[in-house]
C-alpha cells in the first residue's frame, strides 16, 4: 500500500480537479495552497485514517477522500487564522481578499466530499464534522479576541480551538467504521490539538520577530505565568501589555526569565499532562502497532 | 500550577528529592507529579540555537 500522507495529497489533487462547480480562478489557486500544504503533510487526514482502519477488517478507499475532506477544512481554516493573524508567510497572505474566496469554497467542498463516499455512517461523519467545525471556530473567536487570560480560560480556549479538530479527525475515522464513536478516543484526540498547540505557542516565543506572541502581545501558558511573577521583567512586560508607558524590552532579559524563571518549563509541564493522560487512554484502544505509534508521536 | 512550578524553580533541591520519593506535593496528583518530574528532566536552555 502506497503512503498514507501520499495517498491523501492525490485524492485532494482528484477532489480539486474534478469540483464542476470551481471556477478556473478560483481551481488555480486551490491548487497552488494545496501544493503549500502538501510540504507539511496530512497529519488530520492520517488521524482519520488509523481511527477508521483499525476499526475495519477491510479498507474502503473512499476513506481517502474523506482524510482529503477533512485536510480541505483544516486548510481553509489554516487560511483564516493566516488572514486574522496578518502572517506573511505564506501564498495566500498575498492576496488576502480573493484568498478568503477560495477558504470558503473549500469549507463546502469538504463536506460534499464526505457525502460523495459510500459509507454506511457518511451522515454521522458529516454531523461531526459540523459540530467540531463549529467548536473550533468558538475557539478561534476566542483567540482572535484574546481574552483567554489563566491559565483555566486559556487551556478551554486551545481546546475548542485545536483540540476540536483533532479529536474531530479521529472521531470521524472512528464513526465511519463503527457507525458510534468513544469518549476515550475524543479525549485524547482533544489532547493531541492542546499539545501541539502548547509546543507551538513555546516555539512562537523562540523567535524575536513578527511571530512572537509577546511582543504581539497575546496570551499563553509560558506568557501566562510570567505575567504572574511579582519582579522587575514581568512589571515591563505587563506595562508593555498595558501600552500605558513606552515599554523598552531587551530581548536577552526576557529570553532568560522565559527559561530560567519557569515560564517555558511551566508550559511543558502542561503539555506533558495532556500527553501522560492521552497515553493512559491510548493503551486500551486497539489500534495497530504502526497507527499507535503514530499517535504517540502526536503526544510528545 | 503555576504556583507549584514557581516554587520549585526557587527550591530546586526539592526536584531532587521529588525524584528519590522522598517528598510529595500535597494536592498535587500523580500524574501531575509526574508530569512536573518530566519537565525538569527536558532541556530548557535559553542557549538554545533555535532561539534568535
Amino acid at each position: 500500500m502506497k503512503d498514507i500522507d501520499e495517498r491523501i495529497n492525490e485524492t485532494l489533487d482528484i477532489l480539486i480537479e474534478n469540483e464542476a462547480m470551481l471556477v478556473d480562478e478560483l481551481k488555480t489557486m486551490l491548487k497552488s495552497f494545496k501544493a503549500e500544504k502538501a510540504v507539511k503533510g496530512y497529519a488530520f487526514g492520517e488521524l482519520c485514517f488509523w481511527h477508521y482502519e483499525a476499526f475495519v477488517d477491510c479498507v474502503n478507499d473512499d476513506i481517502f477522500k474523506v482524510a482529503a475532506a477533512i485536510e480541505l477544512l483544516i486548510l481553509s481554516y489554516d487560511i483564516i487564522d493566516d488572514l486574522q493573524d496578518k502572517d506573511s508567510d505564506y501564498i495566500w497572505s498575498e492576496t488576502p481578499e480573493l484568498s478568503l474566496n477560495v477558504a470558503l469554497a473549500m469549507l463546502i467542498m469538504s463536506s460534499r466530499a464526505i457525502n460523495d463516499t459510500s459509507f454506511e455512517h457518511k451522515n454521522l461523519a458529516i454531523q461531526l464534522l459540523e459540530e467540531y467545525a463549529f467548536r473550533s471556530i468558538n475557539g478561534q473567536q476566542l483567540d482572535v479576541l484574546n481574552i483567554c487570560r489563566d491559565e483555566q480560560s486559556y487551556l478551554q480556549m486551545i481546546d475548542r480551538k485545536s483540540g476540536s479538530l483533532t479529536a474531530m479527525s479521529c472521531l470521524i475515522g472512528e464513526a465511519l467504521a463503527k457507525g458510534k464513536v468513544s469518549e476515550g478516543i475524543e479525549e485524547y484526540g482533544r489532547y493531541i490539538g492542546i499539545i501541539q498547540q502548547i509546543k507551538n505557542d513555546i516555539q512562537s516565543l523562540k523567535t524575536w520577530g513578527p511571530k512572537n506572541d509577546l511582543l504581539n502581545k497575546k496570551y499563553s501558558l509560558p506568557i501566562i505565568y510570567l505575567l504572574a511573577q511579582k519582579n522587575s521583567i514581568s512589571n515591563t512586560v505587563i506595562n508593555y501589555y498595558n501600552g500605558d508607558i513606552v515599554t523598552l524590552m531587551d530581548k536577552n532579559v526576557i529570553r532568560d526569565e522565559l527559561t530560567n524563571g519557569g515560564a517555558i518549563r511551566y508550559a511543558i509541564t502542561i503539555k506533558n499532562l495532556h500527553k501522560l493522560k492521552a497515553l493512559n487512554i491510548l493503551e486500551n484502544v486497539a489500534i495497530n502497532k504502526v497507527g499507535k505509534e503514530y499517535l504517540i508521536q502526536l503526544m510528545k | 500550577m503555576i504556583n507549584v512550578i514557581q516554587y520549585l524553580e526557587e527550591n530546586p533541591a526539592l526536584v531532587t528529592l521529588m525524584k528519590e520519593q522522598k517528598v510529595a506535593l500535597i494536592g498535587v496528583s500523580a500524574i501531575e507529579q509526574q508530569a512536573i518530574l518530566d519537565s525538569f528532566d527536558e532541556v530548557v536552555c535559553s542557549r538554545d540555537p533555535i532561539w534568535n
